[in-house]
């Protein structure tokens, strides 16, 4: 069994359904990330897990027992909110030592079990100073320290990086993963923001309107997303989405979209699929389309640029392919104008063929 | 000069002890899309206050179309504002929304259906006039909370970080809608956020502040490239711009500079001291090999980390990581590899002073 399984878990306010039946197997020591839109669901799942409230329907087991209808403090969690809530003026050691002074601990324990988790978080020279005088990353750690102080089976952290400036968010990112690296601790991350997801998971479980979408590996959820949501939610800009028809028979199968043709990669693998019908939308990431100023084979398909969006090191275009709206990123080293006419190229794989009856991808 | 819309002339604001706004002079162009970037606390947030009128300078002077308005009182001043968030008035429909400001200003009712009807059909708000502004997706949202301050024709519309407590996803889909709506209407915009990729891809310029300072006000492209010092180097791009320790030896008339691992790059006649400075390299700039070439450097693979369209390798570069952007899949942890850099393409900075003293070396061994 999985270090921390829910299985079917629904909770219900009134009219709305914020989960619905949502199964989930997390293995002991992983970084599991929960991604999702405003609403999804994400803090709910996080707190039927925490305690913070009953689950309608579902059983929720971790490390080995059911904790579906035990109280909180009982369950062996600790849970970072987004606002840290240290105490500015308290030191370090009061701040991590609070939640372990609620219980029957003597002084000498709760020294010794403050002493073990900072030097683990790697905060023992933060102990006789207060958070004020912390670093954005200090504060981080020492936050967390406090919410491994009582020993816990599974550390869950809500949106922890929501709050804070662009530039910090940026950095503590990377701390996240040296800290779960050091810890070996089991995390179950929160957030709306992909780039933290994918960054920072071993796996990701994407949500929405309560209803888990898919769950996968990084790359996997960007490269092979299974639905229309996942492909649009995921990636910055999202998954261009162009409609095109099945033409031609057998190995001469192609796709045929407004001003353009394309051959699919690896056609073979479409005999496979059970009926498939004539109208498809093809998937292509931004980053996989060919720009060029001279038609060529790898860049054959007119287009015009209509917005240039500098993103630093790398440009987006957006570009006017046959009046459909095409998003393609190029390296910022490549100038293109507003206005200028181009050539693009892109593969077409049966993966990124979605059926827009169903909003599925083919498989 | 004849197109400037907006100008600061040396522009301060106190609170007590605390200077907030140290002296900003800059000019925004008419039709221009111009952000404040800065971290929190940097005074960007109180210079467009005092634009619109929320506040009052200590001193200096605010121009709008060459007239002052110091004195102005902020309902007058015919600037429009949009805060975070946008705070549509959620219990009112798209109509009564758009057509409040002009209700404000006492506009009688033809001219006022005349407007709206107008700024709606331009931001495509039409078909949606008798919605209740509660039940609006986030960029009809946007587009309502746009229409409202456009419709009363401001001279210059100020945002405030607008889109700071929204989802990531959907800030980007925001962003190019708001560059649309701004390019179509050749609307003046002064942009107030901490989010450096949204100034980078929105504005026609970005004024970078620090501690109520002006650091440096130029092109995207410009300030992504060529910052003036360490701080902006530092602020923009994502990845953060790698930093390393350097050593700079004159011979003659001659500087060279070195690395733990690379050099020594000729610096020519520039005029900086000996001794230990730092050298700022863009992890896009850098690139990693199979086999070594001409200068490069061993190196092995620490940590590769994923961002879905790119993975960014964190390389050993002496007992530091350097962090180098290359397409997903390239490399693996633990592989052994040889690091170049572009010569073309690091930024020398000055120890102390902390101003960027060279952009590009020519990357002739001294």
């Amino acid at each position: 069994m999985s270090w921390l399984t829910l299985d079917s878990l629904t909770k219900r306010f009134d009219q709305v359904t914020a989960l619905d039946g949502v199964d989930l197997a997390i293995e002991a020591g992983e970084f599991f990330t929960i991604l999702g839109p405003t609403n999804a669901g994400k803090t709910t799942l996080l707190h039927s897990v925490a305690g913070l409230h009953r689950p309608d329907k579902g059983r929720i087991h971790l490390a080995g027992r059911e904790v579906t209808k035990l109280e909180p403090r009982a369950r062996g969690v600790s849970l970072l909110f987004q606002n840290n809530a240290l105490f500015p003026d308290r030191n370090g050691f009061d701040n991590i030592a609070f939640p372990l002074k609620a219980g029957n601990h003597s002084g000498q324990e709760i020294e010794r079990r403050v002493q073990e988790v900072a030097a683990k978080v790697n905060v023992r020279h933060l102990l006789d100073r207060p958070p004020r005088t912390y670093s954005g990353g200090e504060q981080q750690r020492v936050a967390i320290a406090r919410a491994l102080a009582a020993p816990s089976d599974l550390l869950m952290l809500d949106e922890p990086l929501t709050n804070l400036d662009a530039r910090l968010r940026i950095e503590l990112r990377i701390e996240f993963k040296a800290l779960h690296h050091d810890l070996g601790q089991t995390f179950l991350y929160v957030t709306h923001d992909q780039v933290e997801a994918i960054s920072l998971s071993d796996r990701i479980a994407v949500l929405d309107a309560g209803k888990l979408q898919q769950i996968g590996a990084p790359q996997q959820i960007y490269d092979r997303p299974e639905n229309r949501f996942v492909a649009r939610f995921i990636g910055m800009p999202p998954m261009n989405l162009l409609p095109v028809r099945l033409v031609g028979e057998g190995s001469t199968q192609r796709l045929e979209g407004k001003g353009f043709q394309a051959p699919i990669n690896g056609i073979e693998a479409l005999a496979a699929y059970p009926a498939i019908p004539a109208g498809l939308e093809l998937g292509i990431r931004p980053e996989r389309i060919r720009v060029g100023r001279e038609a060529t084979s790898e860049h054959g398909i007119a287009a015009e640029v209509v917005l240039v969006e500098p993103l630093g090191g790398r440009t987006i275009l957006d570009l006017s392919l046959a009046g459909s709206e095409v998003k393609a990123v190029v390296p910022a080293r490549e100038l293109y104008a507003e206005g200028e006419a181009v050539f693009i190229g892109f593969d077409a794989e049966p993966e990124l063929l979605l059926d827009p009856t169903s909003d599925r991808f083919l498989r | 000069m004849s197109d400037a819309k907006l100008e600061l002339l040396d522009l301060k604001k106190s609170f007590d002890a605390v200077e907030a706004v140290k002296g900003v002079s800059m000019t925004v162009h008419k039709g221009e899309f111009l952000s404040l970037l800065g971290p929190s606390g940097c005074g960007k947030s109180t210079t467009l206050s005092m634009i619109a009128g929320l506040e009052e300078a200590t001193s200096g002077d605010i121009r709008v179309d060459g007239q002052s308005v110091v004195k102005v009182p902020a309902q007058r001043r015919r600037i429009g504002l949009v805060f975070q968030d946008y705070a549509v008035f959620s219990k009112l429909s798209v109509r009564s929304n758009l057509a409040f400001g002009l209700e404000a200003q006492g506009f009688p009712r033809t001219e006022r259906r005349q407007r709206v009807a107008e700024m709606a059909e331009r931001l495509q708000l039409d078909r949606i006039l008798d919605q209740s502004a509660g039940r609006l997706n986030m960029s009809e949202m946007q587009r309502v909370a746009l229409a409202r301050v456009l419709v009363t024709e401001p001279q210059l519309l100020l945002l405030d970080e607008p889109m700071s407590n929204l989802d990531a996803a959907l800030r980007f889909a925001l962003r190019t809608e708001l560059k649309r709506i701004q390019r179509s209407l050749g609307q003046t915009v002064l942009y107030v956020t901490h989010d450096q990729l949204e100034a980078i891809s929105m504005s026609d310029r970005i004024a970078v502040m620090r501690l109520g300072e002006l650091q440096q006000i130029a092109s995207p492209e410009e300030i992504f490239t060529r910052p003036v010092n360490r701080f902006v180097a530092e602020f923009i791009g994502d990845p953060p711009i790698n930093l390393l320790d350097c050593e700079v030896r004159r011979d003659g008339a001659r500087a060279a500079v070195q690395t733990a691992l690379h050099g020594p790059l000729d610096l020519g006649p520039l005029e900086i001291a000996e001794g230990r400075h730092l050298l700022g390299l863009r992890p896009h700039t850098l690139s990693l090999t199979r086999e070594p070439g001409p200068g490069s450097a061993a190196t092995e693979v620490a940590v590769v980390e994923n961002l879905g369209a790119e993975h960014v390798a964190h390389v050993t570069y002496g007992d530091r990581l350097v962090a180098v952007t290359l397409p997903p899949g390239s490399v693996a942890e633990g592989e052994r590899l040889h690091l170049s850099l572009d010569p073309a393409q690091v930024h020398l900075i000055e120890s102390g002073s902390e101003r960027v003293v060279a952009h590009s070396l020519s990357g002739v061994a001294a």
